[in-house]
């Protein structure tokens, strides 16, 4: 743990990496970490995941169109656009 | 006696009688708005124009003699995740600060149909994450019965608007308490539904997996009124279950008697206000007076759930919350030199420091070396605490555990006490991680006069016990007729 | 040093479903942009996604008829990372638990069946499209009708020896998904994408070299052509005793080269985990087993039964088998015919010429395939030679009217009146005396050759067989 995990963790997640900060975002995964640490006390081996409480399965819907947005909608809340089309940074493949 | 003063019942019963309108209501509750919101600062939006034209069109319907339903003519308040169609939605976040969703959020909508008249959007800690509203990008909301203390959060807003007379009711969203924690410091009743109960659709997702829309109201009687709206399957939500729900008002009359209360010891320990404990020992009096037998129980995997709870919580929020990137919608960042830069300026200068610091707790959470130990493990050992609960629930019909280990604490002045501070997570998350349902009731005040509250836990999809016990316990203790004094 | 090529192929096969994965916006090809989209596929904070129950019925048909295990619970996850045209920051995808698994394909090497094995099928969703301007412009654009359309992603084994055989096992894949009618499979529109992994290694060596990814493939013919290039490439970086770079390369047509697009040394971490929004898969057997027993005919089953039910040679049926439309194309115009090989002669020849000629697909000619089996018909009868059968032909495909029809407009009826024939053959004899001594000096290529201008002369009307006889009459006399 240290500050290039930091600053690869801000990468992933796009946030700007603070470098003086980044002692304390430390400190704060540790704790994490310590906290953390408490479940390895429980045996989950012969445990199964548990992600929707409920254990649902199959909902699906039927392969049917329904009306999409009026593209105005769309450009009115994105911050930049062009052509009716979203516009961004060029990006180079 | 003011109209605003009056539950979501009382108000329709008068609206019924032909006594008011619409109009009156939305009169009554913008005159106290105008009084009270520069004090206790309850929402981030008040939409007034919008209001008075949707209560001038249920005026106009209620004149042609269309059947008048519980929810028509009376003013309500929305949380700020909660989208709201042509209205802004900013999570109290930067980020969304001018964010217009094209649709309501599923919940909203049916209270909408059903004529409730939205006067505005509440406060709230930035995207949920807080527990006092103190963590809003907009401002810190009060707590209406003693303005130097919060008002809870993330749900403060709400419930500020409803404890101040702002709002007969409004609806919050509950990841890990954030309904039950404000309304227990605002002195207003609190439910969290069962998970897959009331539809997410709209509902700005933070953790998937635990939270549920819910309702914070004055009374018992008005959080049955509306859970009849709210509950039910929605096709656009593939976690909302498919099930006929009791309901809620007709099973408010039965009494008590045989009820069988479980208190788990293991939330009564140190941290946990002696005042607290007292106003809970006389509630469960109370309860076994009307006939409730109160055993004391325990919840082993208690301990387990906090650190279950927040790698989940915040794993999923790293996921949902990726999706502001200022690019389709909301904080765009508009000085950067490439594609990296837009996203990273845009974050990080939209989203606030809580909010970044969980994002990247979560984003260690899930990367490939930790994801083993961290949310691989969280979600097994959330099956077991699951069950826990469910063995719990075949033994007692309720268990009853403090909303939180205090009343309503200072503005800007942190819980100091560890103790207190673990104990204020483990009333509330465990409750998220089990799915199971929980209200909050009033249940004394504390000797600054701030509101206690306490939670009734219920089974999954046991919230017609939940009701109904809480609805006794009212009756008969009527800690929720008091008004704070502002 | 001698070395073993090894390639893998994933490739991406977007579902011919009406709407979209998650959502119901219409999944369609070309519309105008940024119309197909609402808070769903445009990743709208609250919206959640919903599965297209199309998308698994696909999916399982797809995994059935590419000999696979079907899972009887499977779930979706979340793969995160930032890019403009992916709105949520994450795909839904299947990541530890696909849909379908352990299949293979059977392509045909040196007349000789090879088994292509398939890792997994999973489902996810499509990303929106990036539009680039040509120039200088400082921007992309993006179009996000594409976001949220459903894939199914299919991984083969590292099975696969030569670019050859890595264009057998596309052209094999692509056959089976239209046959099963669940892609349009256009690799121009994108909706069949082929990515390869190739990496070599020395004969007999077990372990495998390190391996570049491929990317940018828009036709079979391109991927078999950057394949070989990649070969030669690597090749020639292992003879000199260097290491491959293990890095993603993107195909240049019009160079015919790939170029490196970025390393790969640091693999991305997406941070899987269960998509929360979504609920697991579980299949009944029963309706598995429906599916199954409802499975179209497939090329394969379909190739041996041509061969059977008429008699064509095998390789004629592998041809003809191998697109959908082409065998039904066939089938319609060999059915009842006492001479399935002279049709299959026309499908094989003029049929796929004139289409490749004109760049058109089969299902876009304008005639019945009935029309091709009234020309030859014609042929039959005697009322068309072949050469003029391929003028009618062709007129028949611009137009798309009856060749009877064609053949009076065009004047081509065949001439086999008897005294026509005799005068045109007694002009050539006339006219051609060096032939006819060279004839009757041994040489009988010179027969040919005076057919061959009594046909001139007729403009390729007159009966050619009848030209022959009366020919050959006249110089034996
Ligand atoms: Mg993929
Ligand atoms: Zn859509």
């Amino acid at each position: 743990m240290d500050k290039g995990y930091i600053e690869y963790i801000c990468s992933l997640a796009k946030l700007e990496y603070d470098e003086e900060n980044s002692d304390r975002i430390i400190e704060k995964i540790k704790a994490f970490d310590v906290y953390a640490e408490k479940l390895a006390d429980i045996d989950t081996n012969d445990i199964k995941p548990l992600v929707n409480v409920n254990e649902t399965i199959n909902v699906m819907r039927e392969d049917a169109v329904m009306p999409s947005l009026e593209r105005n909608i769309i450009l009115e809340n994105a911050p930049e656009k062009l052509y009716g089309c979203i516009k961004v940074s060029k990006i180079i493949e | 006696m003011n109209l605003y003063d009056l539950t979501l019942h009382e108000v329709h019963e008068k609206i019924l009688e032909k006594e008011i309108s619409a109009k009156d209501l939305l009169d009554s509750v913008f005159d106290r708005i105008d009084k009270v919101e520069d004090k206790v600062n309850s929402f981030i939006t008040i939409t007034k124009e919008k209001a008075h034209e949707a209560a001038n069109k249920i005026d106009k319907k209620i004149a042609q003699g269309e059947t008048i339903g519980s929810l028509m003519g009376i003013p309500m308040a929305v949380k700020d995740n909660i989208c709201t169609k042509d209205v802004k939605t900013t999570c109290g976040s930067k980020m969304l600060e001018n964010f217009i969703p094209p649709y309501n959020a599923e919940a909203y909508e049916r209270l909408e149909n059903a004529g409730a008249i939205m006067i505005g959007k509440t406060n709230m800690d930035e995207l949920g994450m807080g527990s006092s509203t103190e963590n809003s990008y907009y401002k810190v909301t009060r707590n209406p019965w003693n303005l130097d203390m919060v008002s809870g959060g993330s749900s403060g807003g709400s419930a500020a608007a409803v404890a101040a007379g702002e709002a007969f009711y409004a609806l919050g969203t509950d990841t890990g308490g954030s309904i039950r924690q404000p309304a227990s410091f605002c002195g207003i009743v609190g439910m969290k539904p069962s998970y897959g109960a009331v539809s997410r659709y709209g509902a700005v997702a933070y953790a998937s997996s635990l939270e549920q829309v819910g309702v914070l109201t004055k009374d018992v009687y008005d959080c049955a009124i509306i859970l009849n709206y709210l509950y039910g399957h929605d096709p656009k939500d593939s976690t909302s279950l498919n099930i006929v729900h009791d309901n809620f008002i007709e099973g408010l009359k039965k009494d008590i008697k045989g009820l069988k209360i479980g208190i788990p010891k293991e939330y009564y320990g140190t941290g946990i206000d002696d005042e607290v404990k007292n106003s809970i020992k006389t509630a469960l009096k109370a309860f076994e007076s009307l006939g409730a037998h109160i055993e004391e129980t325990g919840l082993a995997y208690s301990e387990y759930s906090l650190p279950v709870y927040y790698i989940i919580a915040l794993s999923e929020a790293s996921s949902n919350f990726a999706r502001l990137d200022g690019i389709r919608y909301g904080y765009n960042a508009n000085d950067y030199k490439d594609l990296d830069d837009m996203y990273t300026k845009s974050r990080s200068q939209g989203l606030g420091e809580e909010v970044k610091n969980r994002i990247l707790l979560g984003t260690h959470s899930l990367i490939d070396k930790n994801y083993k130990t961290h949310y691989d493990k969280a979600i097994r050992v959330r099956r077991l605490i699951k069950e826990d609960f469910d063995k719990s629930f075949q033994k007692y019909d309720l268990l009853v555990i403090p909303a939180y280990p205090t009343a309503a604490f200072e503005i800007g002045g942190k819980i100091k006490d560890e103790a207190a501070m673990y104990m204020g997570d483990l009333c509330t998350v465990p409750v998220n991680v089990a799915g199971v349902p929980a209200m909050t009731v009033p249940c004394g005040y504390n000797s600054k006069g701030l509101p206690i509250g306490m939670q009734l836990v219920g089974k999954h999809m046991g919230e017609a016990t939940i009701l109904r016990a809480a609805y006794a316990y009212e009756n008969n203790a009527s800690y929720t007729k008091l008004k704070p004094k502002l | 040093m001698r070395y073993e090529t090894v390639i893998g192929l994933e490739v991406h096969v977007e579902l011919s479903t009406k709407s979209k994965a998650f959502c119901s916006c219409k999944n369609e090809f070309g519309s105008e942009v940024n119309t197909n989209c609402c808070p769903v596929c445009l990743g709208y904070p609250g919206a959640l996604p919903v599965l297209n129950k199309k998308v698994v019925e696909y999916a399982v048909k797809a995994g059935l008829a590419l000999n696979c295990d079907i899972s009887l619970y499977s779930k979706t996850d979340r793969k995160n990372y930032f890019y403009p045209d992916l709105p949520k920051a994450y795909q839904i995808s299947q990541d530890d638990m696909p849909i379908c698994k352990n299949g293979f394909i059977e392509i045909e090497v040196d007349e000789e069946i090879k088994k292509i094995g398939i890792t997994r099928i999973h489902i996810e969703e499509d990303a929106g499209k990036l539009l680039h301007g040509a120039g200088d412009e400082d921007y992309s654009l993006v179009d996000f009708n594409r976001a949220g359309v459903p894939l199914i992603e299919i991984v083969s084994e590292p099975d696969i020896r030569s670019p050859e055989e890595a264009r057998l096992y596309l052209e094999k894949l692509k056959s089976i998904l239209e046959y099963l009618e669940i892609s349009d499979c256009k690799m121009q529109e994108g909706s069949l994408r082929c990515d390869a992994n190739i990496s070599l290694r020395p004969i007999d060596e077990e372990k495998f070299g390190v391996k570049s990814e491929i990317k940018n493939m828009n036709s079979m013919k391109s991927l078999e052509r950057a394949l070989e290039f990649e070969v030669k490439r690597q090749t020639e970086i292992l003879l000199q005793g260097e290491e491959v770079a293990p890095e993603t390369r993107r195909w240049d047509d019009a160079k015919s080269i790939t170029i490196a697009m970025r390393a790969k040394d640091k693999t991305y971490d997406y941070r899987n985990f269960p998509e929360a929004d979504l609920v697991p898969i579980v299949l009944e057997p029963e309706w598995i087993k429906e599916i199954k027993t409802n499975l179209p005919e497939l090329p394969d089953f379909k190739r041996n039964r041509f061969v059977k039910q008429y008699g064509i040679p095998k390789y004629d049926a592998s041809v003809l088998t191998l697109s959908k439309d082409l065998s039904v194309f066939f089938e319609r115009c060999a059915k009842d015919y006492k001479n399935p090989k002279a049709v299959s002669n026309w499908v094989m020849g003029e049929v796929l010429r004139i289409l490749k000629e004109r760049e058109q697909e089969i299902s876009n000619i304008k005639f019945p395939p009935e029309y091709l089996r009234e020309l030859i018909d014609l042929i039959d009868e005697g009322l068309l030679n072949s050469s003029a059968a391929k003028l009618v032909f062709e007129e028949m495909f611009d137009t798309g009217k009856e060749p009877k029809t064609l053949l009076d407009k065009l004047g081509l009826k065949q001439i086999s009146d008897e005294d026509a024939i005799g005068e045109l053959v007694n002009e050539v004899l006339a006219n051609n005396q060096e032939s006819v001594e060279a004839y009757k000096n041994g040489k009988s290529n010179a027969l040919k050759y005076l057919v061959g201008q009594a046909m001139k002369i007729s403009k390729g009307k007159a009966n050619p067989k009848m030209i022959n006889s009366m020919l050959l009459e006249r110089l034996e006399d």
